[in-house]
């Protein structure tokens, strides 16, 4: 009995433990559905212009008109977090669609190909790695000048080693699979085998770690956006907007707080996703 | 047959809770004598390794529960033990081996540590003296050079001698019973036999009571004691050795023993089982072997049959047994 | 017919860590020196234990893995040196079953979609027939054609290793490789499998290498067996001739531990002492002559004859049938 496979009466048991994987996709995608829907609908849901200024209302705390209060430019913290949310998920998307893409195709390619290929990627991602990541991702913001164009340029440029890595081993592992021979004997082309048969099978990891990585593409943005070398004020941004406040913490607690909690629901949607997701592919084959 | 050292009566497992219940192991009950060698045989998913890991507590998931009216290792009812005292019964008195000794012996560990690790926590041995005992140990399973293999590492040995080592790692504390879970299916023929050879030997030299685990019907035939079957989650015939081979009154065990490849030569079709085990999720009602099986009367599909003796210590589980002396 | 003949095949790889740079590089001889023919319509059993390199050699015989030295004549044309083209049409005319039928089967692909692929890819049969044909293949290894949407993971074993065979006959090939298929099978399954593959073969005037370690198996499918020690072939001959009579002396350990049913058989002392050597430093002369009972001071040092007894041949020193 090989001992790969579960018997049926193993699974059977394991199955039982596997209940709480649909509540935490189901509350993940909530969350995540939610913040969609508030950025899609940001014109009309957010009560006032995200960046009008009137200094009339300066650090006004939480009230029924303004909930989330104001900020030192007299603009509605509430309209701000909500306008936010477009670029922050904008942000968390194409910040990992990019260094995902770039990633599997060269981990894929590395894994299956092999020999010169494989060691020239290898010691491309360990210079990389070399580096501290934010340091990497400010040099060269630095050089191609701030803004989100940018951002998205230094993440697909700097992030893709991670998913490269995970793709690749688990390309060398199944490419030895039975499987894969199986496919090589019925004289399958390089290409058929490689993303039709290997590639679905080795993508599990790299989807849920692009779920985590999302959040950590979020908090990158704030980070950069922090160092004013992201959005560029007044555009409203959860991470821009925590960095403005925090001048203001000891007697405007509001200004960064909120945002604040926006970055961590946002986050905790996706790694509940996450979890979810990773639960739901890991049971099925 | 004085008192039995291992009693096992009405052992179930159960998985999850309320509606979705499913029983994996059903009210399995059997007796093992010192010195004796019972086969448990069965297809895989029959539940026979399930079986054992719930004599020994050893269950892969805490959504698995063990019920039964008792399980009594020398007179000591192990159902009633909390989980420090069964820590205390499994290694020094309950041993067991697995189908793949790669996986189940520590690779950064040396194989005499392995051994003496069981002998110091069980029985407070000094170091030294484990050491003594783990070269002792070694040499009764058969390892060549024990003196030096004892510093060895697991990977240093082959597929036999780590297989001899996970014998030595589960002897070490001198258990009652031995649970062998399909010792040899890992093993080349050759190598089979001299393992089998030395569980045989370690009976006869210690009276050491061994429970194999195993689908292969042929090792049971030149190994056991006694035979059990086991079919969907339940027993469904326990007997001597040579009646139950010779006079199998189940005809499940009929089927099986016709499905060898062994039992005759020349180009005619393998007899086969029609079918395949039923999921346990999804049992037919009545005897569970019922839709693969020839012999059929009423009862079949309306009622679960209950073990009963029929001669001496033969037990059945079945409506219409085959009757003594058909050959099959 | 001969469909297939091997000589003297020969597949080595660089031991794992040996020689950094290529300087000092061990290597392992999995095979040493192969020949074995194979005619249409042919069931050869290749057996063997675990290292003796006879899964090996039936993935070099598929091209599956480099060949270092010797050939493959496939129809006459000897595919070891072969072209692009040759290549291709061996893989048309040849096909593969697994030993583990969950692993040999893409987890995350239907079992319908995993033989249409084969069918548009190498049959180039039109799409409008291929859930047609789809139904037949499974029809003809015993499945029910409803079963075309489950995923591997869903079906038992037994299931998952008639799909195996489904997809080989796909191609409609004339040459079938079985790499232990039935052995990680219930006794019950193995039945199944074994007369199915038995059926196939009449039907289809197919020619099977058999490879197998369960010698009952063997001796009940096949036409002629061959025996396989360190990579070497060392008892070759018609099935019965080979177990009524076996004259290499590790044929003999081999026969004599299969396990009977018989009861009254009692087990027997050490058929075999010891475990096969490591493949990295074969022993001198007969590279069995370590766990050999009979070795002479001879075996040693010079490798053993090939002898032939009406189509029956070893080598071994020994003339005289062991039983």
């Amino acid at each position: 009995m090989s001992g790969q496979t579960l018997s049926p009466a193993w699974r059977l048991a394991l199955r039982f433990g596997l209940r709480n994987s649909r509540l935490a996709t189901v509350l993940g995608l909530a969350i995540l559905f939610g913040w969609l829907l508030l950025a899609l609908f940001a014109p009309w849901v957010a009560p006032f212009d995200p960046i009008a200024q009137n200094t009339d209302i300066r650090l006004l705390g939480p009230s029924l008109a303004h909930p989330f209060g104001t900020d030192n430019f007299g603009r509605d913290v509430l309209s701000r977090v909500i306008w936010g949310a477009r670029i922050d998920l904008q942000i968390s998307v194409i910040g990992v669609v990019f260094p995902f893409l770039i990633g599997t195709c060269v981990g894929a390619l590395a894994g299956y190909i092999g020999g010169r290929f494989d060691t020239i990627c290898m010691r491309l991602i360990d210079i990389i790695l070399a580096f501290p990541f934010l340091v990497l991702m400010l040099a060269i913001m630095a050089i191609l000048g701030p803004g989100l164009g940018s951002f998205y340029m230094a993440m697909a440029l700097v992030g893709w080693v991670s998913y490269a890595r995970l793709i690749r081993s688990q390309i060398l592992v199944l490419k030895e699979s039975d499987f894969a021979l199986a496919a090589k004997s019925l004289g399958f082309g390089h290409g058929r085998i490689l993303f039709r048969h290997l590639l679905p099978n080795a993508m599990f990891g790299s989807i849920v770690f692009s779920m985590s990585d999302a959040v950590l593409v979020l908090l990158n943005g704030a980070a950069v956006s922090y160092l004013g070398l992201g959005v560029q004020p007044p555009t409203a941004e959860w991470g821009t907007m925590v960095a403005e406040g925090q001048s203001f913490i000891t007697n405007a607690w509001w200004i960064c707080t909120f945002p604040g909690l926006a970055i961590v629901t946002l986050a905790m949607g996706f790694s509940l996703l996450a979890d979810g997701v990773a639960e739901h592919l890991g049971e099925r084959p | 047959m004085s008192t039995p050292v291992l009693h096992v009566e009405d052992l179930s497992v159960i998985a999850g809770h309320g509606e979705s219940e499913v029983t994996l192991v059903d009210r399995v009950s059997f007796d093992l004598a010192e010195g004796e060698i019972l086969g448990l045989v069965g297809e895989s998913g029959s539940g026979k390794t399930m079986a054992c890991r719930a004599l020994m507590r050893l269950l892969p998931s805490s959504n698995l529960r063990v019920q039964g009216k008792a399980v009594r290792l020398a007179g000591e009812d192990l159902l009633s033990l909390d989980e420090a005292d069964m820590r205390r019964i499994r290694g020094r008195r309950l041993g067991m081996i697995f189908q793949n000794p790669g996986s189940h012996l520590d690779p950064l560990m040396r194989i005499g540590e392995q051994i003496g690790e069981g002998i110091r926590l069980h029985q407070g041995a000094s170091k030294r003296e484990a050491r003594a005992k783990a070269i002792d140990v070694l040499r009764q399973v058969g390892i060549p050079d024990p003196l030096r293999r004892v510093d060895s590492y697991p990977h240093e040995f082959s597929g036999g001698m780590r297989q001899r080592a996970m014998i030595a790692v589960a002897l070490g504390c001198n258990p009652q019973v031995l649970i062998a879970d399909e010792p040899t299916t890992a093993l080349d023929v050759t190598v089979q036999a001299q393992i089998l050879r030395l569980l045989l030997d370690l009976r006869d030299q210690r009276g050491l009571s061994i429970i194999m685990i195993t689908h292969d019907l042929g090792v049971v035939a030149q190994t056991c004691d006694s035979i059990a079957v086991m079919y969907a989650g339940r027993l469904c015939e326990h007997g001597n050795k040579l009646d139950l081979l010779a006079h199998p009154r189940h005809p499940y065990t009929a089927a099986l023993i016709d499905c060898q490849p062994a039992t005759s030569a020349g180009h005619a079709m393998l007899k086969t089982i029609a079918g395949q085990p039923p999921l346990l999720d999804a049992l037919p009602t009545g005897c569970r072997f019922n839709p693969r099986c020839l012999q059929q009367g009423g009862q079949c599909t309306q009622l679960l049959p209950e073990m009963q003796a029929t001669a001496g210590a033969h037990r059945v589980a079945c409506h219409y047994p085959l009757p003594m002396g058909a050959s099959s | 017919m001969t469909l297939l003949q091997v000589k003297g095949l020969q597949v080595r790889f660089a031991a794992p860590g040996s020689g950094p740079f290529g300087i000092n590089r061990q290597w392992v001889k999995a095979v040493n020196g192969v020949s074995l023919s194979l005619t249409t319509g042919e069931v050869l059993g290749l057996v063997g234990e675990s290292g003796s390199g006879k899964s090996t050699l039936g993935r070099a015989i598929l091209r599956l893995t480099e060949v270092s030295a010797g050939q493959i004549l496939f129809d006459g044309v000897d595919m070891a040196q072969g072209k692009r083209i040759d290549i291709e049409r061996l893989r048309h005319e040849t096909a593969m079953i697994f030993q583990d039928p969950y692993t040999a089967l893409n987890p995350r692909m239907s079992i319908g979609d995993t033989l249409a692929e084969v069918l548009r890819v190498r049959c180039a049969i039109p799409a409008s027939l291929i859930r047609q044909r789809v139904d037949e293949l499974l029809t003809l290894v015993g499945l029910r054609p409803e079963l075309a949407d489950r995923k591997p993971g869903s079906l038992s074993g037994g299931q998952c290793q008639r799909v195996g065979i489904a997809r080989a006959l796909a191609i409609e090939p004339r040459l079938i490789i079985a790499d232990e298929c039935v052995a990680a099978l219930d006794v019950s399954i193995q039945g199944q499998i074994i007369n199915l593959l038995l059926e196939l073969r009449q039907r289809m005037n197919l020619a099977i290498l058999f490879i197998a370690h369960d010698l009952a198996i063997v001796r009940r499918l096949c036409d002629r067996v061959a025996v396989m020690y360190l990579g070497e072939i060392v008892e070759e001959g018609p099935t019965e001739a080979v177990f009524s009579s076996p004259r290499h002396p590790y044929t003999v350990a081999l026969i004599q531990s299969i396990p009977h049913i018989d009861p009254t058989r009692p087990l027997l002392d050490a058929t075999l002492p010891g475990e096969p050597p490591s493949p990295l430093n074969l022993p001198s002369g007969c590279a069995f002559h370590p766990r050999c009972r009979y070795a002479q001071p001879i075996c040693a040092k010079t490798p053993p004859p090939i002898r032939d007894i009406n189509g029956h041949r070893y080598s071994c020193v020994l003339g005289e049938p062991l039983f």
